[in-house]
Formats: C-alpha cells, structure tokens, sequence
C-alpha cells in the first residue's frame, strides 16, 4: 500500500493546470501563510515551548519574525524576482532577445528539522512557494506538538490542492524518497544528507542539503575576553545548543582561556542566572535519546563551569569543558547542545591547521581586535559562512546566502536565493526570423574561404565567431 | 593505493599548498591551454577527423572557437568575478562587512563525452580552472583520439600536480568515482548520470550533470518554411545528429509535413550533395554499437528521404521519417543520430501537451512568426533551454547557462555561470570587536523585553 501516490499525483495534477504560476496566486500562498503566523502566534509559542522549552523571546526572534521577514521580502519583491532576466548580447545577437526565464520545477519535497521547527520549516516553504511550486511539507516528528500545528491548522490557510503534510518517522520518509519528486530540500545531519541524495540520484532531482558539522570558534589572543564571552555564550546556549550555526567549539591559547572561563561564567550567570535550570530563558534538549548523548559527552575532559543534568527535564546546564582531546567524543560528532568545549592551540597557524583538517563546517567565527587576523582565517579556511567578532548574525541578513560547502552541505537559500533556488533557470534565446544571408556561413558545404574568414575573425576576435 | 587514487591524491595536496588562489596562477594556466590550443591546432583536428569524421571547418567552428572565446571571456571577466561581492545590509549591519566571498571548491572532476570531445570536456575545464580548483579530467574512451592526445598535450602546457588526465573506460571511471571530490560535472547519457549522482551521495558532492532528452522541433503553419529547414537540417545532421542539443523529432499540422520534407531534403542536398556518403562534410557515427542501435530505430518507419547505412564505414544517410506512430521506438529513446522522425500534431494545443507528456528535454525549438506562438510554447512547456526560431545557438551566448533540467540534467556553466558552478560562495560578516553596549539588548535574561500584544 503507497499511501502517498494519490497525493503526489493530486498535486502533480494540480501543477500541471497551470494553477501555481500567476503571480497572484503566489501572492495569495503567501499572504495565507503570513496570516497563519499572526493568527497563531500563541498557539505556536506554546507548541514551541512544548517541544524546546523555548522561550517567548527565542520563538518570537529566531522563529516567527524571520519567517515573517521572510514572507515580507517574497511579497514586496515577487514580480521582480520572476521577471525574465535579461542578460548581455554580443554583436552577433543585437537583434536577438536573450534572457532567463524562471521557472518551477514542480513538486517540491521539503524535509525540515525540529531544532527550529517554525524557521526551518516555513522559511523554504516560502521560497517554494514563491517560486511557483506545488509542495509536500514532512515536518520532523520529534518536534511534536509543532508538527500538530503545522498538519492540522497550516493547511487551512493554503491552497490544498498544491500543497501537502506528510507526516511520520525515518520509516515513512524513506518511503515517501522513493517517489519522483523536481526538487528536494532537506535540513538535517550530513548522515541523513546521504541517504537523501542518493534517494534523489534514482530520479535524478536535484536538490539542497542543508547539514552540519563542527563551527569552529577561533579566539585571539588580542581581544577582550568579557565581549567574546558574551557573544560566544549568547550563540552557543541559545536553544539549549541545538543550532545548525552555534560556535561548536573554542580554539585559543591556554593564556586567552584562562581569560575566557571566568568571563564565561559571568556572562552565563548574568544571562541565565544563578540557577540556569529555573530560568525561562534557557531552552530544554528536544528527546531522552540525545539528552543521553549529551550528557555522555559531559564526560569528556574536564568541567570548568555547569555540568549539571536533569533528566526528568532534559536539562542540561550551560557547560564548559577544559582538557579536552582530540579523540574523544565530544571533539568528533557536532554537540548540537549547550556544551563548549575549549581546545588549546599554540599560534593562528595551528588553529588553522586545526580546522583545516577537519570537514567543513556550516559556520566558522574568529573573534579578534585584529581585522587582519579575522581576515587570515577566513582567507586560509572554508566554510559555508562565517562570522568575524560575532555568532550566526550573518545568516539573519536575506541578502547573504545561507548553505553550506563538502559535508555541511550544497545549495543555499534565504531571500532571493530561496526564490533562485526553487526555480529552473531556462537559457531563452529568440532569434530573428530573418538575416539568413548572415548565418549562411555556418552552412555545408564548407569552403576553405569561409574557414580562412573563420579564423581571420578568431583572431580579431570582433565578434562571437560562435554565433555566426 | 591504485595509480588513479595517487593522482588525485596529489591533485589534492597540491590544491592544498594553496597555488591555485593567486588569479595570476589562474590566468597563466588558461593563457597556457590557449597556446596548447593554437599550437595544436591541426592535431586537434586530425583526432577529431579520425573519432567522428568531422573536416576542418566543424573541428574550429562547432569545438575550437567555444573553448577559444570561453578562455577569453573568462580571463578577462575573472577579475570582477573573483572579487568579494558586498551585499544590502540592514539595519543592524550597518557597520559591519557584509559580502559574499567565492573560492575554489577543491577538486573538480570533469567527466567528458565523445560527440563534441573537445569542447565537452575542456569547456568545464576553463571554468574549473578560473574558480581556483585542482581539476581531475576523464575523457570519453569512445573518442580514442581525442582522450589520447588529450593525454599527451595537457600535461605539457598546465601544471601536472593540478590538472591530470586519467584516461581509461568503465572500469577506470568506477574507479575515479571511488575518490572524493568537491564537484562533478558529468556530460552523458541519464542513466549513466544517475550512477554519477549516487556516487557523489557518499561523499555528499555537488554535481553538475548534462544528460540529453528528445529535443522537440515545433514547426508552425505561420513561418517562412524554407528558412525554418534550412535551420532544422544545418542542426539536425551536423555532426551525423550526435548532438545533445540537436533538434530530435519535428511536431507540425498534417497540412505542412510534405512541405518540411521537400525543404529538408533541399537543404540536405545543398549541405551535402546528393549523397551525402560522398561529402567531406558529412559526420559518422561514433562506433558500430550506436550505428546498430540508429539503424535499428528506421525499421518498420516509412522513410521519406535517406534510410540507409553502411556498416563498414558507420555512414548513416540524413534520414526523415513520416507519420511516425509516438510508441515506436523512435520515439522513445534520444535519437543521437541522423534520423528526423516528423511528428503530426493538429494543434498548437496538441503539441504542448505531447510535450508535455514526456521528460524535459535538454532544448525545446519553436519555429513561429507569431510572436504570441513562441510565447505560449514557452510559456507552457519547460525544457533546459530554449531557441525560437533557430536551433541550438542558445547555448553559444556566455551569458546564458547552459544545462538542463529533470531528465536532461542539473545544473549548469557557461561564462560566469560556470565560475559560479565551480565556486563556493561563502557568506561573511565582519564586525568590529567592539564594546558591546548596543548589542546589549539581544542578551538574556529577556523576560522584561518580552511584552505581548
């Protein structure tokens, strides 16, 4: 029994109408989904809180208002964003008209994560949308009571006929993969990442991957150590950890560590207070299993502040490790957790080295007084984005691109490139009718006349000798 | 450790060493295949003679000049393209460096063809090579020639460490595909192309894949016919049909099929004579499996002009069949060969849906003096790219993107598009570390920020 067959088809059936194109129509998807968001901002903070222990400041920031910015930005920039983009002619295509038209590709799979359950879900959505597409929406299950909302009231406010929520666990989703979709956006684990793109390989779909990995968070001797603190706190234990672009680990000098712990723990404890567990503010892991794991890695090294644990709350306390090796756990999988390790290295070029050894990584900061030590790390290292002197504040701007690079992943999206991302960019060429005598030239039989003007033009290289 | 995973271990330690950044490395290394290219010109053209019996002409003009004016384009745009791209800030970015910073992947795979073996495989080369990476380059097997002076010349213009050759068939490929890489562009057939693509899921590796499809040729009542076949057939038959964007099958009303024959056949016997076997100008097919396999496609297909083959020098004549029956064979696989199946259609309508029906094709051509015609096939079809009335030179303009799109492929390059495709476009943020007074306000503990209305 494929219990997803009559769905896609519906859907595929309703895209080829030609319902999703006009303008109007996008306008209108993405209008229902703005209203979805105003008229069930409480109803989502609570799902939030359920599943994360999300505070009202945390939702209303990282989930509610950048998908509205999101849905904003689509709106006001929709026609201008499908226009057809008119691109540079040569000589020999003056009178042409050459552009790129926009297209949908079709049936969109979007696959989201239950870190930011609203965000990650919604923000593509948008550009699916936008871009003119039919979607099937599979929000994660362990993100439960979003994913309630998002099945039982998002559907409301769009077009049910180009728009679907698949729901159910690994088992479903891969059964789900085996269909034929035109496009696929996932958000989640390098590990996952494979098993979806070769899912994709079998229809030939292209796709995004938005994955993870280990954010390095190089800190320099020049700096002051109260600031990086703050801003190295602020991303790393903003929901409990559990962000794709959280600084994952410090590299500095045992000099500058001794500078950071103690401003650590004074940012921790002006943050979260004396007693993190108690304070609405801090977020909650969002399953026993990775709670598991997490407090597992607490084991490494040495605790220099928190530590602490709760396992009927899933809480975990706002820590830092010392001492850590290599080798151990905590230094090979992504946290994804409010744990930060700090790894001593000796120079700039070791911690380099450091990074550079590993995969790379969704985000990569380095904070120092420096401009030209920022500018080394970036220059020497790769990254899917990077922040100099500051957390994921890049990724909040629509006008940068936000993906990843190797096993942190492929394609990117955010603004008008979720709109370019969800679209087949069709090469258009409308040639004159006329002016055959022009042409002829590229016509059998060939003379060695018209090879000799061939390659006198080649030289000369007057003109696109490939459009004659 | 096998010799093809010691070549592109080596290609990447020396991507490591960081050689490629400078853009002065760059532009030496693509001044030099420039000279590789002037220099070999007429070895060039013998490989080319003796892979797919293309003269002179075809050798510069459907191959030499594309990579020529891409070196061109791309040394003198790599500049521009190269630098930090600054982007619209915000309101709480104003002070800060907001840019997107490209750089080279790594190690680029670039796995060629055999129809146009120069160009398909040192095309993405160009681009590969302007984005900074290291490139791993497998020619086709199939166009012997051409991979085997490939071979012998690449290593004596660009740097070796860098820019290896690695010739060799299936089991050389599945053994390329083992090691890592940071892109692959793939130029083939879809079924290859998905076993590319699973490949590149284990290392999870961006690919760019060029595949093919049947090419639809909608011909319409209002077109000035005799300019529309001379078109048809000058892309049709160059290169004995054996090109990805060729048109593959012609859709047009009942009322005009007899028309477009009598035009085409004009035109082939201006091209090529009256037959064709004797011209200089005429391709042949590229081995005697696909000779097979085109000729195995005519049977049974009332053939109006052409129809035959000789297998000993895998001539096959321009071929046009009529009333073809949409669920023979023909019409169910890309011809890849000199035979016009024409398709009768009694509508616009019909056409767009027949179209539709089918897998994305890689091109879509539309012959109409109605501008309202061009527009509606466009509009209500989808396809890689498009020509309205010519065929295939959509994909000579630079600032197009040349690729494809479902079945006929992912991805794209050309010109910028292909800087962009072999870079990663990395989003930075730079502000200054200082006092964090007016970041205050982002900081927990947030109750007292947090009214709601």
């Amino acid at each position: 029994m494929d219990p997803y067959a009559d769905t896609l088809r519906r859907l595929r059936e309703a895209f080829s109408t030609g319902r999703t194109r006009p303008a109007e129509f996008r306008a209108a998807q993405l209008k229902g989904l703005r209203r979805f968001l105003q008229e069930n901002q409480q109803l989502l903070q609570e799902a939030l809180a359920q599943d994360l222990h999300k505070s009202t400041f945390e939702a209303e920031v990282s989930e509610i208002r950048i998908s509205e910015s999101e849905i904003d930005l689509a709106l006001r920039n929709l026609r201008s964003w499908m226009k057809d983009e008119k691109v540079p002619k040569n000589l020999a295509t003056q009178l042409d008209s050459a552009f790129i038209r926009k297209e949908p590709f079709g049936l969109v799979l979007i696959i989201a994560p239950w870190n930011y359950p609203v965000n990650l879900t919604l923000v593509p959505l948008v550009g699916a949308l936008a871009a003119g597409n039919c979607v099937v929406l599979k929000p994660s299950e362990f993100s439960r009571s979003t994913e309630k909302v998002l099945a039982e009231v998002l559907p409301r406010y769009l077009d049910q006929s180009c728009f679907a929520v698949v729901l159910g666990g690994p088992q479903e989703t891969g059964q789900l993969l085996e269909h034929k979709f035109d496009y696929i956006f996932f958000t989640g684990s390098p590990r996952v990442g494979r098993i979806v793109m070769a899912a994709a390989a079998k229809h030939l779909t292209p796709l995004t991957l938005e994955l993870g990995g280990k954010n390095p968070c190089y800190v320099d001797d020049d700096c002051d150590p109260q600031t990086v603190a703050n801003r190295v706190a602020f991303f790393r234990y903003f929901n409990s950890g559990q962000t794709c672009v959280a600084p994952d680990y410090v590299l500095c000098s045992p000099d500058t560590q001794e500078r950071l712990l103690p401003a650590l723990q004074s940012a921790i404890t002006r943050f979260y207070g004396d007693d993190p567990q108690s304070c609405p503010s801090l977020g909650r892991i969002i399953s026993d299993k990775h709670f598991q794991r997490l407090r597992g890695l607490l084991g490494c090294g040495r605790v220099a502040i928190g530590g602490q644990s709760d396992e009927s709350e899933r809480y975990i306390a706002p820590t830092v490790l010392v001492d850590v090796q290599e080798t151990e756990p905590v230094m090979q999988e992504e946290i994804f957790g409010p744990i930060l390790p700090i790894m001593n290295v000796r120079s700039l070029d070791e911690a380099i080295d450091f990074i550079n050894r590993r995969e790379k990584p969704l985000a990569l900061y380095a904070f120092s007084n420096s401009n030209q030590v920022v500018k080394r790390v970036l220059a020497q290292t790769s990254s899917g984005g990077f922040c100099g002197n500051d957390g994921f504040m890049h990724m909040t701007l629509a006008s940068l691109p936000f993906g990843g690079v190797g096993a942190s992943g492929m394609g990117s999206y955010h603004g008008k490139f979720s709109f370019d991302t969800f679209s087949h960019h069709r090469a258009c060429l409308l040639r004159h009718p006329g002016l055959e005598k022009i042409y002829s030239i590229r016509y059998p039989p060939y003379s060695p006349r018209n090879l000799r003007m061939l390659l006198v033009a080649m030289e000369g290289r007057s003109c696109s000798c490939t459009l004659l | 450790m096998s010799k093809i995973s010691e070549v592109v271990q080596r290609a990447r330690a020396a991507f490591n060493l960081g050689k490629t950044r400078p853009l002065q490395f760059r532009i030496q290394q693509l001044e030099a295949l420039r000279c590789m290219i002037k220099e070999h010109e007429k070895d060039i053209v013998g490989a080319l003679t003796a892979d797919l019996h293309k003269n002179e002409w075809n050798a510069y003009y459907e191959e030499m000049v594309y990579v020529l004016e891409e070196i061109e384009y791309m040394i003198k745009k790599l500049p521009e393209w190269a630098a930090d791209e600054p982007v619209e800030k915000s309101l709480q970015t104003q002070q800060d460096e907001c840019y997107i910073h490209s750089e080279p992947l790594g190690v680029v795979l670039v796995i060629g063809t055999w129809n146009y073996p120069f160009t398909v495989t040192i095309q993405p080369m160009v681009g590969a090579i302007a984005a900074g990476n290291a490139v791993v380059t497998k020619p086709s097997e199939l166009s012997e020639n051409m991979a085997n002076l490939l071979a012998t010349i690449v290593p004596q213009y660009l740097d070796r460490d860098l820019y290896p050759v690695i010739t060799g068939g299936i089991p050389e490929t599945t053994e390329v595909l083992k090691e890592r890489f940071d892109h692959i562009l793939y130029t083939g057939n879809t079924a290859v192309g998905k076993i590319i693509m699973m490949a590149a899921a284990k290392h999870l590796t961006p690919v760019t894949l060029e595949l093919g499809g049947k090419n639809p040729c909608y011909v319409d009542k209002d077109c000035d016919l005799d300019i529309a076949c001379r078109r048809i057939a000058w892309g049709k038959f160059m290169n004995s049909g054996q090109t990805c964007v060729g048109p593959d099958y012609i859709l047009c009303d009942p009322s005009i099929q007899n028309q477009i024959v009598e035009k085409l056949k004009k035109s082939l016997k201006e091209f090529y004579g009256e037959d064709a076997k004797k011209s200089r100008d005429y391709g042949r097919i590229i081995n005697s499996r696909h000779f097979q396999r085109v000729m195995g496609l005519m049977e049974g297909q009332k053939v109006a002009y052409g129809g035959t083959g000789d297998a000993a020098t895998r001539y096959i004549a321009p071929t046009i069949l009529i009333d073809v029956d949409p669920k023979s064979p023909v019409m169910q696989e890309e011809i890849f060969g000199p035979v016009m199946p024409i398709m009768c259609v009694r509508s616009l309508e019909e056409a767009i849906q027949f179209i539709n029906q089918r897998e994305k094709p890689l091109a879509l051509y539309v012959f109409s003096l109605n501008d309202k015609v061009v527009k509606k096939v466009i509009a209500e079809t989808s396809s890689g790219g498009v020509t309205a009335n010519d065929v295939i030179v959509h994909i000579s303009v630079h600032s197009l993107p040349y690729g494809g799109v479902g079945n006929s492929g992912m991805g794209s390059y050309h010109g910028k598009k292909s800087f962009e495709t072999f870079s990663h476009r990395r989003s930075c943020l730079v502000r200054p570390l200082l006092n964090d007074e007016s970041l205050k306000a982002r900081y927990p503990p947030s109750m007292a920020k947090m009214t709601r209305h």
